[in-house]
């Protein structure tokens, strides 16, 4: 079920802060975030944020395909080490 | 084998199943169409870059996107099971030359990476695929540091030199992220 549209999407407002305040300045630098929610607006487009998979921070350039996801997408939570149970050839 | 043997050989693709049962194999071809392994002729199979035994191909060919090839002496599905999950490999001489700005990850590990004042920031030591695009892991003094593998950020690859100019966002490098 998708978000109400009254409510608009969320985005911490200490990041949001953080990019506004960039964007006046003009200036590109690493925003660490742990707001895995927020969702990339058009103001996060060319912007470098390093987002926190629970273990360590993931940079993520964000481009105009990734506005409307969700910052968490692009920081994966999760290693993909193959099926337990198959034998590797080189095992 | 020796040493050298060993780095000159590039993993061209993997065989991943058999197709019928003439000894044809589908395979996850890694940048190379049909066309281009039926030009190869000959190409190395093996488990690993050390075991491998030349095979030449009787047919190449596309179906649904994927590659199937067929091999001189393998001709039943028994003999093609014996393969599956092995990697093509083909010598460094006969590589495909990369697109213009695409380098092959083997040439790339290794580089030193260096600021656009000519600061040396570490090593590239893997590149890595994530959903938000390709990283580079560069090891530096204090630890490994991701960096997003985008024309922003990189200002010179030069393979000859072993060197990678980048011009990384303030942060990334310094720890000083906002």
């Amino acid at each position: 079920m998708s978000r109400s549209l009254k409510k608009g999407p969320f985005i911490d407002e200490k990041l949001m802060n953080k990019v506004e305040a960039l964007n006046k300045t003009n200036k590109k630098q690493v925003i660490k975030t742990w707001s895995r929610s927020s969702t990339i607006t058009p103001d996060f487009v060319g912007h470098t944020f390093a987002v926190h998979n629970g273990n360590k921070f993931i940079p993520v350039y964000v481009q105009e395909a990734m506005v409307g996801h969700k910052l968490g997408e692009f920081s994966p939570t999760r290693i993909f080490r193959g099926h337990p149970g198959v034998r590797s050839e080189s095992a | 084998m020796n040493t050298e043997h060993r780095q000159s050989l590039y993993a061209a693709g993997k065989i991943v199943k058999v197709f019928g049962i003439k000894g044809e194999v589908k395979v996850y071809s890694y940048a190379r169409t049909s066309d281009e392994y039926a030009v190869l002729e000959t190409v190395k199979v093996g488990s690993n870059d050390q075991t491998t035994s030349e095979r030449i191909i009787d047919s190449a060919r596309d179906r649904g996107g994927d590659v199937y090839l067929k091999f001189h002496g393998i001709d039943d599905r028994n003999a093609a099971e014996e393969i599956v999950n092995h990697f093509i490999y083909i010598e460094e001489e006969r590589r495909k030359p990369p697109q213009a700005g695409r380098y092959y990850v083997h040439d790339l590990i290794g580089c030193r990476v260096l600021s656009v004042e000519g600061r040396e920031l570490g090593t590239l030591k893997d590149v890595m695929n994530a959903p938000g695009g390709t990283l580079y892991v560069v090891a530096t003094t204090h630890g490994d540091v991701l960096m997003p593998a985008v024309k922003e950020f990189i200002a010179d690859v030069n393979i000859a030199a072993k060197a990678v100019t980048v011009t990384p966002p303030e942060g990334l490098f310094e720890g000083e992220a906002l």
